[in-house]
């Protein structure tokens, strides 16, 4: 149900009263982008380098999908189970595991990721 | 209609996600490398806000859920390798595409198909993870 609520709550914000402005990142982080062969944000949330439908991106997005899901089961929470609820109830165990994921993503933003465009 | 609390909340949930552009790729590159407070931000608002939220709400000892059942703070399961090692593996999958279950949904939801494929091997790693979970360590 909350699931439901989800999707239905991402239509209504981005499709049904859609953001006219492109996502405004730092200059900073626009140069990052270019620099590793990303087109600058110009009104979708998502890089069409990644998410446009090519075999590549077909492994990359699924495969980071099983990283993703595996990742939370086995860690029993994701971003909001323990990076926010977890921190907010201040439990040593989402104090770890939001460490290692914040750890698991530079890994993967600082190495692979340049590498994607 | 006892699920309508879940269904609002999930609405507010996934809309808010967007807004904050906490479902957008660009954004969480930025964040990895620290090039902007935005997402810091969100994640900071939304933990002191739970913080205080659940205080008040563990402190109505008595008072049930809308299901009738007692509220009381969740107990995360013991273990000393599945926090380190599940979230480095969740972590790394994250940075690579940058979406997580809950933006996942709400991108699903503005019609990406590359969200619904997200999904689709999510949903495989979480069915990967029961297969082999007796075989890891916890």
């Amino acid at each position: 149900m909350f699931a439901t609520g989800t999707v239905a709550g991402g239509f209504l914000a981005a499709v049904v009263f859609q953001n006219p402005f492109p996502v405004l990142v730092s200059g900073a982080t626009l140069d990052m982008l270019t620099g590793w062969g990303f087109q600058p944000p110009s009104g979708e949330l998502l890089p069409p380098e990644i998410f446009a439908l090519t075999p590549r991106n077909l492994l990359l997005l699924i495969g980071g999908g099983v990283l993703v899901g595996f990742g939370t089961r086995y860690a029993g929470g994701c971003t909001s189970g323990h990076g926010i609820t977890g921190l907010a109830l201040l439990q040593p165990q989402s104090m770890i595991a939001v460490c290692c994921i914040f750890a698991g993503g530079m890994l993967a933003s600082h190495l692979v990721v340049p590498r994607l465009h | 209609m006892r699920y309508l609390p879940y269904l609002l909340s999930g609405i507010v949930f996934g809309f808010l996600l967007v807004k904050a552009e906490a479902v957008s790729w660009y954004r969480l590159q930025e964040m990895f490398h620290l090039q902007s407070f935005h997402m810091y931000g969100l994640i900071l608002s939304a933990v002191i806000t739970g913080h205080i939220g659940s205080r008040i709400v563990l402190q109505r000892a008595g008072r049930p859920s809308v299901e009738g059942t007692p509220i009381a703070k969740p107990v995360k399961p013991p273990g000393r390798f599945r926090y380190p090692l599940g979230g480095l593996i969740f972590g790394f999958g994250w940075g690579l595409i940058g979406l997580c279950p809950g933006p996942i949904f709400a991108m699903v939801g503005s019609g990406s198909l590359g969200a619904l494929l997200v999904l689709g091997g999510a949903l495989h790693g979480t069915w990967l993870y029961g297969a082999l979970q007796h075989r890891l360590p916890h």
